[in-house]
C-alpha cells in the first residue's frame, strides 16, 4: 500500500512534467492519449504492489495461437534429447 | 509520427547485430544443443542462412516504399482500416519482443549476477534507461550503439579466445553424422528467436539510405548470425552437448571457464555485463518501434507522447510475461514459432505480393 | 499621506528614467562651463575624473577643458601630446598669424595640433562618457557644441606571462592577458593571414564589455559564425565579467555536466583551433578565450601533443582517456566488487582486503564517500589557499587523513589507494572543466554501484553515453568523430598521427579549403 502511494505520487510529478511538454504540441489528440495512457500506466504501476489482475502476455498468446502451436511443439518435442 | 533523421549504413548494421545477439546469445546455445546435440552449431548456421534469406525479403519490401516505415507501408498496401488493424497486430508483436527480452534479462541478472535484488527493481532500472534512450530518438540510439559496439565484439572475441585452451574437439565429433533430423528440427525454434524478430528493423529502415540499408542489413545479419554460431560452437566444444543443453545460460557457464594466468578467474560477470549492451539495444529498438507505431496509428504529433505510459506498461507486462526462464523457453519453442512466422514471414510475403500486384495495375 | 508620498517617489523615479532616456542622444552644449558641470554631475564628482581648464592662444584666447580618467590614461601622452601642444604650439602658430578666427583655431587643433594616432570628434554626451571611461582624453572648446576624444588609453596591466592553467614542457610559454588588444595581437602574431577577421561588439549594459569574435574567413563555416553572432546578440545582461558568463549564456544545452565550449589561455591552442575552422570568442578583462564548436575529444588534447613526437603524443592521449575512465569509475568499481561481486577479486587479494576491512565500521560505499568528500574538500582548500600555507595542507592531507585515518581504523588502506588513484587520474585531464564534470559524475556512479553493483555502473555508462551522443556544440555532434563514425578523422582523435599524414583539415568542423598541407613523408633527399 505504502509503495503504491509513493508510486502514485512520483507518477503525478512525472505527469505534470510530461503534460507541460505535450501542451506545447498544441494537439488535442496528444493530450488525450497522454491522459488515457497515464491512467492505464498508473493502473499497471499500482497493480504490482496491490496484486491487481494484469494479463500475462505469454499465456494470452498461448491461448490465441494454441491450436497451431500445439502440433509444432509436440513435433519438436519428439526430437529433443530426454 | 516518426522522426526525420538519417542513420548511416554502418549504424544500421550495428543495430541489426545487436538485435540478433540481444538475449539470444545467452539462451540460443542451449536451445540448439537440446535438439541437434553435438551438431547444434549447425542448426544455428542453417538458421543464419535462413536469416540472410529473410534480409532479401525485407529489402525488397523496403525497396517498394523506400521512404515509408512499416506502418505507413501497411496502410498504403491494404488501405487505411485493414492497415491500421495490421499495424496494431504488429505493435502487439513488437511489444511482446520488448517485454519478453526484458523478462529474460531480468531473470538472467537475478539468478546469476545480483542474486538478492528483486527483479522488479532490475527491470525498472532497465526500462528507465530504455525510456530515456527512446525519448532521445533513433539517431542518438544508433550513435550510442556505434560507441558500444566495439566493446561488445571485443567481449565476445575475448571470451572465445580465452576459453579456447579448454576446448576438446571430441565433444562435437562425429561431425554431422547422427541426429540429422533433430538438427534440422532444431532450426525451427531458432528461426522465431531471434531471426524472424528482425522484422522490427522494417520500421526504422526508412531512416537509412536505400542501398546502404540492404547492405547494412545483410552485413549485420551475417555477422550477428556467425557470432551466434561461433558462440554455440564454443559452448559445445568446451562444455559438451549435454551440459550445454541442460544449462539455461550455457554461455555464462562458458564464461566461468575463463582463467587468465591463474589470477583472473571469475571475470564472467564482466563478460556478461557487456552482453547487457546488446540486450539493452534490442529492448530499446522494440520499445521505440512500439512507440512510433502507437503514435502513427493514433495520428499523434510526436511519438514522445506515448513513451512514458508505454514504459509503465512494458515494465509491468514484462514482469508478468512469464514466471521464470524455464517457461520462457517453453514459450519460445512452442507458441512463439507460429507467432513469429506469421509476423516475420507470412505478412511480409503478402505485403510483397500485394505491392507487386499493385505496381502491375 | 504616506501613500501619496509613495506615489510621488514613484513619479520621481519615472521622471529620472525619462531623463536618462532623453540623455541617450543629448548633444553637447556650446557653453563650456555647462558641459563641465554636466559631466561632473553625471559622474557624481568621482575623484578619478580629472578636469583641467586651460586657455588656448594669447590674443584671442579661447577657453578649453581637458578631461580624462586618472589611471586609465597614459599620462605622458596626455602631457606631451595634448596639454603641451594645446598650450604651447598653438601660441607659436598664433604668433605667426596663421589663426584668425575661432573656427580656424578649431580646425588647426584638429588637423595639426593633437599629434596622436586616434582622434575622434564627438558631439553627444553618451559618446563623451564612453570615450572618457574607456581611457580616452576629452578636449572641449568653449563655443563649440563638439569636442575631441584623443586616444590615450594606457593602463596598468599584467603583461604577457606564463599560463597558469595549461602548462607544457615544450611549447610557447606566453598566455593571454586581461587586455583584449594584447590578446588579439598574440593571435595575429601567430597567424599572419589577411583572412583572420576579428569583429567586436559590446555586451553588458553596465559594463560595456568588448567581446570579439575571431575567425579565419574562407576556412570557417559561415553558418557557425552566424550562429555565434546570433547567440551573442540574444544576450541581454547588465554585466560580463568573464568569458564564463558568455559560455553559460550561449551554450547549446543548459543542463549538462559536460562543457560544450573549449576555453584556453594559451594563444597557440586558440590559433590551432582557428586554423581548423573554429571561431574564437575573446572577452575583454579575462585571459580565458572561448573556442567553438568544441568536441568531446578536444578536452583530451593538449597543444603539446603536436610539439612532441607523434608516437609519444598518441600514447599520452590514450593514457588521458584511460585516466578519464579511472577517475570516473575506480571508486564505484571498488564498491561494486567489494559489496556484490567478491568472486571477481583474486582470492589472495580478497583475503588481504577483507583483513584490512575487518576493523572498519562502515560499508564500502560510506567509506568511499567519506574519503572522496574529504579529498574534494582538501582540493578546494588547496586551490583557494595562500601559497604560504600550502605545505601545511599537504601535510594534513598526506599524514593526518591518509596514514592516521587508516591506523585509526576509519578507512581501509585499499580505500586510500583507490582515492589517491582517482585523484591523480583526475589531474591528468589537460582541461580543467572536463575534470570538473568527472568529479561530479563520479559520485553518481558510486551511488549506482552501491545499489546495483556492476549492473548499475553499466546502466550509468549507457545513460552517460546517451547523453553525450545527444549533445551538440554549435550544430556539431559532441561525440564525433566517434559517433557518428568518421574514419578519416581518426588521425587526430584518440591518437595523433604524424603531421605529414594529416593532410586534410577536420571536415566535421569546416568543409572549406580542405587541404592543409602537401608535405611528403620526410626522408633524405639523396639516397
Amino acid at each position: 500500500m505504502f509503495i503504491a502511494i509513493i508510486v502514485l505520487l512520483l507518477s503525478l510529478i512525472l505527469f505534470r512534467f510530461e503534460y507541460s511538454q505535450v501542451k506545447k504540441l498544441k494537439s488535442k489528440k496528444d493530450k488525450w492519449t497522454l491522459l488515457v495512457g497515464f491512467v492505464i500506466g498508473l493502473y499497471c504501476a499500482i497493480s504490482l504492489p496491490l496484486d491487481l489482475p494484469v494479463p500475462h502476455m505469454n499465456r494470452v498468446m498461448d491461448q490465441l495461437v494454441g491450436p497451431i502451436a500445439k502440433p509444432i511443439a509436440t513435433m519438436l518435442q519428439s526430437f529433443r534429447i530426454k | 509520427m516518426s522522426e526525420k533523421v538519417r542513420i548511416s549504413g554502418a549504424q544500421f548494421a550495428i543495430l541489426v547485430i545487436m538485435n540478433v545477439l540481444g538475449t539470444a546469445i545467452i539462451i540460443v546455445p542451449s536451445i540448439a544443443a537440446s535438439f541437434g546435440q553435438q551438431n547444434g552449431w549447425f542448426s544455428v548456421l542453417l538458421a543464419t542462412l535462413f536469416g540472410i534469406g529473410l534480409v532479401f525479403l525485407y529489402y525488397l519490401i523496403d525497396n517498394n516504399h523506400p521512404n515509408k516505415n512499416l506502418y505507413e507501408q501497411l496502410e498504403d498496401l491494404f488501405g487505411k482500416w485493414i492497415g491500421k488493424f495490421l499495424s496494431v497486430l504488429f505493435i502487439v508483436f513488437f511489444f511482446e519482443i520488448a517485454i519478453g527480452n526484458l523478462r529474460v534479462m531480468g531473470d538472467f541478472i537475478i539468478t546469476q549476477i545480483l542474486v538478492n535484488t528483486p527483479i522488479e527493481v532490475i527491470m525498472l532500472l532497465a526500462v528507465i534507461t530504455c525510456l530515456i534512450a527512446v525519448r532521445m530518438g533513433i539517431e542518438v540510439i544508433s550513435r550510442t550503439a556505434e560507441i558500444f559496439f566495439p566493446y561488445t565484439v571485443i567481449a565476445i572475441i575475448l571470451l572465445i579466445t580465452l576459453v579456447l585452451p579448454e576446448s576438446e574437439i571430441t565433444h562435437i565429433q562425429p561431425v554431422l553424422q547422427n541426429n540429422i533430423a533433430a538438427t534440422l528440427a532444431g532450426v525451427i525454434p531458432l528461426l522465431g528467436y531471434p531471426f524472424l524478430e528482425l522484422v522490427v528493423m522494417l520500421a526504422i529502415m526508412k531512416h537509412v539510405n536505400k542501398q546502404k540499408a540492404g547492405r547494412g542489413f545483410l552485413v549485420g545479419m551475417t555477422i550477428g548470425g556467425l557470432l551466434l554460431t561461433v558462440v554455440t560452437l564454443m559452448c559445445l566444444v568446451v562444455l559438451g552437448s549435454d551440459i550445454t543443453a541442460r544449462n539455461v545460460y550455457p554461455t555464462y557457464v562458458l564464461g566461468k571457464k575463463i582463467s587468465v594466468a591463474d589470477f583472473l578467474d571469475r571475470i564472467e560477470i564482466l563478460v556478461a555485463i557487456i552482453w547487457f549492451f546488446t540486450i539493452f539495444f534490442k529492448i530499446t529498438i522494440s520499445f521505440y518501434v512500439v512507440a512510433i507505431g502507437v503514435s502513427h496509428t493514433l495520428n499523434l504529433k510526436n511519438y514522445k507522447t506515448t513513451t512514458i505510459p508505454l514504459a509503465y506498461v512494458i515494465m509491468v507486462f514484462g514482469f508478468f510475461a512469464s514466471p521464470n526462464i524455464i517457461s520462457t523457453r517453453i514459450f519460445l519453442s512452442s507458441t512463439w514459432i507460429p507467432v513469429s512466422l506469421i509476423f516475420g514471414l507470412v505478412i511480409p510475403i503478402v505485403m510483397l505480393v500485394v505491392g507487386f500486384v499493385k505496381k502491375k495495375i | 499621506m504616506s501613500r501619496f508620498k509613495i506615489f510621488n517617489t514613484l513619479k520621481d523615479n519615472k521622471e529620472t528614467v525619462d531623463k536618462i532616456s532623453d540623455d541617450n542622444n543629448k548633444s553637447l552644449h556650446k557653453d563650456i562651463s555647462k558641459n563641465i558641470s554636466e559631466v561632473k554631475q553625471m559622474l557624481g564628482n568621482s575623484f578619478d575624473i580629472v578636469t583641467r581648464e586651460i586657455k588656448i592662444g594669447e590674443t584671442n584666447s579661447i577657453e578649453a577643458v581637458v578631461i580624462y580618467t586618472d589611471g586609465l590614461v597614459d599620462k605622458d601622452l596626455v602631457h606631451n601630446y595634448v596639454l603641451e601642444t594645446l598650450m604651447i604650439d598653438v601660441r607659436k602658430a598664433e604668433s605667426e598669424k596663421k589663426i584668425n578666427s575661432d573656427q580656424e583655431l578649431y580646425n588647426f587643433i584638429k588637423n595639426s595640433t593633437l599629434t596622436t594616432v586616434e582622434l575622434k570628434e564627438i558631439d553627444i554626451f553618451p559618446d563623451l562618457y564612453h570615450h572618457l571611461l574607456s581611457g580616452d582624453t576629452i578636449v572641449l572648446l568653449n563655443g563649440f557644441p563638439k569636442g575631441f576624444a584623443v586616444g590615450s588609453r594606457g593602463w596598468e596591466d599584467r603583461g604577457v606571462q606564463e599560463p597558469s592553467s595549461q602548462q607544457v614542457v615544450r611549447g610557447p610559454k606566453d598566455a593571454f592577458t586581461e587586455t583584449l588588444r594584447t590578446n588579439t595581437a598574440l593571435i595575429r602574431r601567430r597567424i599572419k593571414d589577411p583572412n583572420l577577421w576579428i569583429e567586436t561588439q559590446k555586451i553588458g549594459k553596465k559594463t560595456q564589455t568588448d567581446v570579439a569574435i575571431a575567425y579565419i574567413n574562407g576556412l570557417v563555416t559561415e553558418d557557425i559564425v552566424l550562429e555565434v553572432k546570433q547567440r551573442l546578440n540574444k544576450i541581454d545582461i547588465d554585466s560580463i565579467l568573464e568569458s564564463g558568463y558568455i559560455e553559460e549564456l550561449i551554450q547549446d544545452e543548459a543542463y549538462t555536466p559536460f562543457p560544450t565550449m573549449y576555453n584556453s589561455e594559451r594563444p597557440d591552442s586558440i590559433s590551432a583551433g582557428l586554423l581548423e575552422g573554429r571561431v574564437a570568442i575573446l572577452v575583454d578583462g579575462t585571459p580565458f578565450v572561448l573556442l567553438v564548436p568544441a568536441l568531446f575529444i578536444d578536452f583530451f588534447q593538449s597543444s603539446e601533443d603536436y610539439y612532441q613526437r607523434s608516437d609519444i603524443g598518441s600514447l599520452i592521449r590514450l593514457l588521458r582517456f584511460f585516466a578519464f575512465f579511472l577517475a570516473l569509475l575506480t571508486p564505484s568499481a571498488y564498491i561494486a566488487l567489494t559489496t556484490f561481486h567478491q568472486e571477481m577479486i583474486p582470492t589472495t587479494l580478497l583475503t588481504s582486503i577483507a583483513a584490512q576491512r575487518e576493523g572498519v565500521p562502515f560499508p564500502a560505499f560510506i567509506e568511499a564517500l567519506i574519503m572522496e568528500i574529504t579529498f574534494e574538500i582538501l582540493r578546494e582548500a588547496g586551490v583557494r589557499l595562500p601559497r604560504a600555507v600550502g605545505s601545511a595542507i599537504s601535510i594534513v592531507g598526506a599524514l593526518v587523513l591518509g596514514q592516521a585515518a587508516v591506523e585509526a581504523g576509519i578507512v581501509s588502506a585499499t580505500m586510500v589507494i583507490v582515492v589517491s588513484l582517482t585523484a591523480i587520474s583526475s589531474f591528468v585531464s589537460p582541461t580543467y572543466n572536463m575534470a570538473i564534470s568527472v568529479r561530479m559524475l563520479r559520485f553518481g556512479f558510486m551511488i549506482l554501484a552501491a545499489t546495483f553493483g556492476l549492473y548499475g555502473i553499466i546502466l550509468g555508462l549507457i545513460l552517460m553515453v546517451l547523453h553525450l551522443t545527444g549533445l551538440r556544440s554549435f550544430g556539431i555532434p559532441y561525440l564525433s568523430p566517434m559517433a557518428p563514425l568518421a574514419v578519416g578523422e581518426q588521425k587526430d582523435a584518440l591518437i595523433r598521427a604524424p603531421l605529414w599524414m594529416q593532410t586534410r583539415r577536420p571536415k566535421l568542423i569546416s568543409q572549406k579549403d580542405k587541404i592543409r598541407e602537401k608535405t611528403e613523408k620526410p626522408k633524405p633527399t639523396r639516397q
